[in-house]
């Protein structure tokens, strides 16, 4: 379980990116997490993953925490930004060895892994290609399958869908439902309000650094849409 | 894992495709145009630093004090150490920018700092092989050490550098910790840079003996005590004092595991906590439409002083022929002590400052880059209402405006030194002037063939790329040229009638460069890609 507590972050110490923020993301919950631009919605997931340093508040997952526990924390999870920054002189599938080796899989699970993946994202024949010959999409595909290589119990994505074809962001949310039905936490932020909607369990919506909603989706929503519900409270 | 991050760092960083750029490493002629000249630049370096450390040896032995180049040998191993860390720390060491995917990785941080550490040694040492290796060849020459030499020869020089690395990186980590906050961070950064070199150059380029009396005596006897880790250098490598190298290995790595030790949490913070600006230097609303050139000149020179790397590289000569002319000023004798030699070889004193303002000159080979340098904005201006032309002149003119009151100011004052008639010095202005006119066209010319807009680091674009080291050597060749027809085809020529052929020769140059810039210059532009 992934709990926030009362986090806090200022860049410039005068306006607040976070403003006390607190969820609890349980194993098994699909987590959408909307929000305008700059209402803090990637400095969480950067606070999450331990990219960025809160100034209040803790985070926790499993009981280990981001700062304290950072290696133990971090062996639990993946995170894929919205603008992957990957070694680009390196190969698709030399970089996804890379990340397999931090997170010691094994050489036959890292095998199947990478040809299901690379299968289902279209990937298979790029991956020997250098990195920097991809396309957007094509690297966003590449974070994802070094993301979902070693099968982490929690998974942050920032803007996942953007960038991706039809059939690899179908081919995502196929994932998200295997994973999220064997136990993984994933936390996703999106402005695409009807995948959200459609997709998630748990949805919270932030407004300059603070939530605004936050809980089951089913129970924030009632009988309006989430596009409704969005403009109404930002 | 350190093994397995320096693996991934060696290969990221020392590709081919890395170093040349996509476009270049894909073209079989570009490639082997850009080797050529690594090899031919490398060489000559390495050539010219053997001559020179070889005329020394030839003094130095003959007075049986051959182990003497043991003491340059270290001072610019270090040297460089200092440099590369002093330079590439930020962006590199700290603020990284794969720390959005290392940071989220399970990796300790003093291990990324171990291999970070390591790159950037492994890069001072590609230096040093050019520098620093003919010195031990030269020595190797004349003392004829037994071959397992070699083995105390290595272990030596891979830790040299190590202390002043350790410090270059410390001292940026602190300007960058003291200053990102504040109102445009870059631009104080680059001149807290400036500053910082010059105060070390100056300190380490003094006998440490001298500062006694302009130094503090504690600090006097600190800077004379912190000699012993070249003493010990000294005595492990030309007096194969075992203990000394015993000293000198284990003191380098320990200060390698306490920078680790103490300074992994440290970095990875300054790292975690990154300032966005949210500062505006300039929020008041315009009262009329500005000029295009304005706006296109302001851009250049954000970029030019927001930007360290791009400042030193192509900035430096101004500053040194501006300070060279100050310094005459008050120094006015020291200049002058060059006129026995000037009458000697029969060479007019106008000419020592012409070619040493043009040297200047072609250091700043700002358009040479400006145009890699857009990276992904090029996109960005090629979707604009904008002429080709429009693009070119500004980056041609911010040069000319960089360049010409440094020149103009160093003439005059020069020129006064040598008690040089008003006409010449003005016929001479002209004449630099014509030329920072032509060698900007030239530069904007070697960008428009040879682009590189796939950089990560500007570093790979202001010093690494072909256009670069193209506009170096490009500019030389020019000067090259003059001298050659100043000193050979017009040697006999009066000096009036020299530097009009010369203004003649400019202007020629000029028009036909500018003629075919704007006969070709769009359809070049359009031909761009990102």
């Amino acid at each position: 379980m992934l709990i926030i507590t009362h986090a806090s972050k200022s860049y410039d110490k005068k306006k607040l990116a976070l403003n006390d923020v607190s969820l609890t993301i349980e194993p098994g919950d699909l987590f959408g997490f909307v929000g305008h631009n700059g209402a803090g919605k990637t400095t969480l997931l950067k606070a999450i993953a331990g990219i960025h340093r809160l100034d209040q508040g803790t985070i926790t997952f499993q009981g280990l925490d981001v700062i304290k526990d950072s290696l133990s924390y971090k062996a639990q999870m993946a995170y894929v930004p919205d603008h992957p920054e990957l070694y680009e002189q390196l190969t698709g599938r030399q970089f996804i060895d890379f990340i397999a080796d931090v997170f010691k899989v094994s050489i036959p699970v890292r095998q199947e892994r990478i040809s299901r993946y690379g299968t289902m994202f279209d990937m298979l024949l790029h991956l020997k290609n250098p990195i920097s010959t991809y396309s957007h999409g094509m690297k966003q595909k590449t974070a994802l399958m070094a993301a979902l290589v070693h099968q982490p119990k929690l998974l942050l994505l920032d803007e996942p869908f953007v960038g991706l074809d039809p059939k690899a962001s179908f081919a995502l949310k196929e994932t998200f439902k295997v994973m999220t039905e064997a136990g993984t936490s994933i936390f996703f932020s999106s402005h695409v309000l009807e995948v959200v909607e459609k997709i998630t369990n748990k949805i919270a919506i932030i407004k300059q650094g603070s939530l605004v909603a936050s809980g089951d989706t089913k129970t924030i929503l009632k009988n309006q849409n989430l596009e409704s519900l969005f403009m109404e409270l930002t | 894992m350190v093994a397995r991050l320096l693996n991934v760092f060696l290969k990221e960083r020392l590709s081919l495709r890395r170093i040349f750029g996509q476009k270049i490493a894909q073209s079989q002629l570009q490639r082997l145009l850009m080797i050529g000249l690594l090899v031919y630049a490398f060489g000559v370096t390495a050539l010219s630093n053997g001559m020179l450390n070889y005329q020394l040896a030839l003094s130095l032995n003959s007075t049986d004090q051959i182990n003497q180049l043991w003491i340059n040998f270290y001072t610019q191993l270090t040297g460089l150490g200092f440099i590369f860390g002093f330079f590439q720390a930020q962006g590199y060491l700290f603020q990284y920018k794969d720390f959005d995917l290392l940071g989220s990785l399970p990796i300790a941080q003093r291990h990324i700092t171990f291999a970070k550490l390591m790159m950037m040694l492994v890069f001072v040492y590609l230096f040093a092989i050019i520098i620093v290796g003919p010195i031990y060849i030269v020595w190797w020459i004349f003392v004829m050490p037994p071959f397992w030499h070699v083995a105390i020869f290595l272990s030596l020089f891979l830790l040299t550098p190590l202390p002043m690395l350790l410090l270059g990186s410390f001292i940026s980590y602190w300007i960058r910790r003291l200053t990102q906050r504040w109102i445009n961070a870059n631009v104080i950064q680059t001149i807290f840079s400036v500053l910082f070199i010059v105060v070390f150059v100056l300190f380490t380029s003094a006998n440490p003996f001298d500062f006694n009396g302009i130094l503090p005596e504690f600090l006097t006897t600190l800077i004379l005590n912190l000699n012993f880790l070249q003493r010990w250098f000294y005595e492990a490598i030309a007096l194969t004092n075992v203990f000394a190298w015993i000293g000198f290995m284990s003191t380098h790595t320990g200060l390698l595991i306490l920078f680790i030790w103490f300074m992994s949490g440290p970095l990875l913070t300054l790292s975690q906590n990154r300032q966005l600006a949210t500062f505006k230097s300039d929020a008041r609303t315009p009262q009329q439409i500005q000029s295009l050139h304005w706006h296109l000149i302001k851009k250049e020179w954000q970029r030019f002083i927001g930007t360290s790397i791009y400042f030193l590289n192509t900035g430096f000569g101004i500053i040194l022929l501006i300070v060279a002319a100050l310094m005459s000023i008050f120094f006015p004798n020291t200049l002058l002590e060059l006129t026995p030699f000037l009458t000697e070889t029969g060479i007019h004193p106008f000419w020592v400052i012409f070619f040493v303002s043009a040297f200047a000159m072609s250091t700043v080979y700002t358009p040479a880059v400006s145009l890699s340098l857009e990276g992904k904005n090029l996109g960005l201006l090629k979707t604009l209402p904008l002429q080709a032309m429009t693009i070119y002149r500004a980056k041609i003119f911010f040069n000319i405006y960089l360049t010409l009151p440094a020149i103009v100011f160093a003439t005059i004052v020069f020129g006064l030194i040598f008690s040089i008639d008003w006409f010449i010095i003005l016929a001479g202005g002209v004449s630099l002037i014509l030329l920072a006119i032509f060698l900007s066209i030239f530069f904007l010319f070697i960008n428009l063939w040879f682009p590189r807009f796939d950089y990560h680091h500007e570093v790979e674009v202001v010093k690494q790329s072909l256009a670069a080291l193209l506009a170096i050597f490009g500019g030389f060749a020019w000067l090259a040229l003059i001298a050659l027809l100043v000193f050979g085809l017009l040697g006999q020529w009066l000096l009036l009638h020299q530097i009009a052929i010369v203004i003649i020769i400019e202007l020629v140059l000029i028009y036909l460069s500018w003629s075919w810039l704007k006969r070709i210059g769009e359809a070049r532009f359009q031909a761009l890609n990102v």
